[in-house]
């Protein structure tokens, strides 16, 4: 009984510690359930930034750690984009990881 | 008719490649990207984002191989004009001309790499 409490305790740490590194990891499944959002435009064959006017990026594919920085610049305002922040300023850190974590998943076939 | 068609078979001739809105020269751009070329100020793009611009050994580094060229002068010129504040990439992007991003941009356009659209993943 002494060794109970400790015992819980300890699976209550391991918890909240495996928590923590769910949220740094991100999961592809929730990302891609998320990623319909940035389908939207992201996903529409030829859709075009307006004011300036110019294709918006290829995204799945990149790289984790950048999607992470870029996500958290649109969210922070040190990337300035009027869309990506409204976007950033929604996302938690766990989505973030979420969508980051999908977007770069294994390249899908190509079917260029 | 008459000067268009020698325009453009001069264009071809010098390896001027169109991709989307930008009309670039990929073999200059390729140039500036390996270092072949220097401009003054600006280290060899290859460096952070990989010889073949799929920047394999830095995953904070794009990927750019593949990247519309359209959306790389966009983002280019917001690293020069304030709407991106990055500490790297304003001075390397301030030593660019307009040409220069051009060129680039056409250049990683036409590189192959694990980049999609969107649209080729959701699907439903």
């Amino acid at each position: 009984m002494r060794h109970a409490l400790p015992a819980r305790l300890l699976a209550i740490a391991l918890t909240a510690a495996t928590g923590t590194a769910a949220a740094a990891e991100g999961n592809a499944e929730d990302g891609r359930v998320k990623a319909y959002t940035c389908a939207g435009c992201h996903g529409l064959e030829g859709y075009r930034n307006a004011y300036p006017s110019y294709r918006v990026p290829k995204i799945y594919g990149q790289h984790y750690e950048y999607l992470v920085a870029a996500l958290n610049a649109y969210r922070s305002g040190e990337r300035n984009h009027p869309t990506m922040r409204a976007q950033g300023e929604s996302l938690s850190d766990q989505d973030i990881a979420d969508l980051a974590r999908f977007l770069a998943g294994a390249p899908a076939p190509a079917a260029q | 008719m008459r000067t268009i068609v020698p325009t453009l078979s001069l264009l071809l001739a010098a390896g001027v490649a169109a991709a989307g809105n930008v009309t670039g020269d990929a073999d200059r751009g390729r140039r500036i990207h390996l270092g072949e070329e220097q401009i003054a100020g600006v280290a060899a793009c290859s460096t952070c984002h990989g010889t073949d611009g799929n920047a394999t050994q830095a995953p904070t580094f794009p990927r750019l191989a593949g990247q519309y060229a359209e959306y790389l002068v966009y983002a280019l010129e917001s690293y020069t004009n304030g709407t991106r504040n990055n500490a790297i990439m304003l001075p390397i992007a301030s030593g660019l001309t307009r040409k220069d991003m051009e060129d680039l941009a056409v250049f990683y356009a036409a590189q192959k790499g694990d980049l999609r659209d969107l649209s080729e993943v959701i699907t439903d």
